[in-house]
């Protein structure tokens, strides 16, 4: 075979790389199952602090919201009122998407991952 | 060479996969993050809507459907379509080796233009749908046309086999055919 000598040296570069990444991983990603732990990992503390954050953000908001109401019905602007009721229904319709729909939609890319077409 | 050509693709199917998987936390984030920045704007009184927040999660949804159900058949039709062995000899050999490794690299190369868009929107940036589908359409055509060109380069420097041999008509470049 002409290009013999490099198939052979290729492989057993490629065999060692391979061995090396399953033996360093838990064999689920094999070669790039170390960065893909480290990756999955920041992801979850990201999506906690996500969670946290938007938690915060929400009640705050609603704060927000009441106190402009209750600011505009104090000087008699019922169109304050409804724009501040508008802002706590929108609040409680993103939190009710990012901890509801957010979790179900990625089960269902999770579902969707294709396996290598080649 | 079919053992070398199958260790690679090996290597590529297991990026294929930790691309697959980063898209998925990814898209993940990047549809929390959105909420979360519309929902911190209107705390501190901003009037953002909660169709923003919405649009962006259905660009991130439409491009992870995009890369899970429309790149693996492109992928296939790709693989499908590279000739595979032309000409003889070594030049055999290289062929099926790159028609081989040509679909492989486009898939790989197609879902990391998609894993790019989508890691850039989960970390506040925005899911530009046409950007990744740009890239996409770039990484298809560029391979196509190294797929076209692997048997006329054969063919052009190596003579190659009779029955693929071009016109000779008065190139001083063309090899001498060997039979």
């Amino acid at each position: 075979m002409f290009f013999a000598f490099a198939s052979n040296v290729l492989q057993l570069v490629m065999d060692r790389t391979v061995a090396a990444g399953f033996f360093l991983s838990d064999g689920g990603g094999g070669i790039f199952g170390p960065i893909l732990d480290q990756i999955t990992g920041y992801a979850r503390d990201l999506w906690g602090v996500f969670v946290g954050l938007i938690i915060i953000a929400a009640t705050l908001g609603m704060i927000v919201a009441v106190l402009r109401g209750t600011g505009g019905m104090l000087v008699g602007g019922s169109k304050e009122t409804t724009v501040a009721l508008i802002s706590v229904v929108g609040i409680v319709l993103l939190v009710v998407v990012a901890f509801v729909a957010i979790p179900q939609l990625s089960k269902m890319i999770t579902d969707l991952k294709p396996a290598a077409p080649f | 060479m079919g053992d070398t050509l199958q260790i690679i693709l090996n290597v590529l199917r297991q990026a294929w996969g930790a691309l697959t998987l980063f898209i998925v936390s990814a898209a993940a984030l990047a549809m929390l993050a959105k909420v979360l920045s519309t929902v911190g704007a209107s705390s501190i009184g901003a009037r953002f809507m909660v169709y923003e927040s919405l649009a962006t999660i259905a660009a991130v949804v439409i491009l992870v459907l995009v890369a899970f159900v429309g790149i693996p058949p492109i992928v296939r039709a790709v693989a499908t379509s590279i000739p595979g062995a032309p000409g003889c000899g070594p030049i055999t050999e290289l062929g099926t080796f790159a028609s081989g490794l040509i679909a492989a690299i486009a898939g790989v190369r197609m879902m990391l233009a998609v894993a790019r868009t989508i890691g850039g929107a989960a970390i506040g940036g925005t899911a530009e749908v046409s950007q990744a589908l740009i890239e996409v359409v770039e990484a298809l055509f560029g391979m196509l046309l190294v797929g076209m060109a692997i048997p006329l380069i054969a063919m052009f420097f190596t003579g190659g086999c009779a029955q693929y041999q071009l016109p000779k008509s008065g190139n001083p470049f063309w090899a001498t055919p060997t039979y």
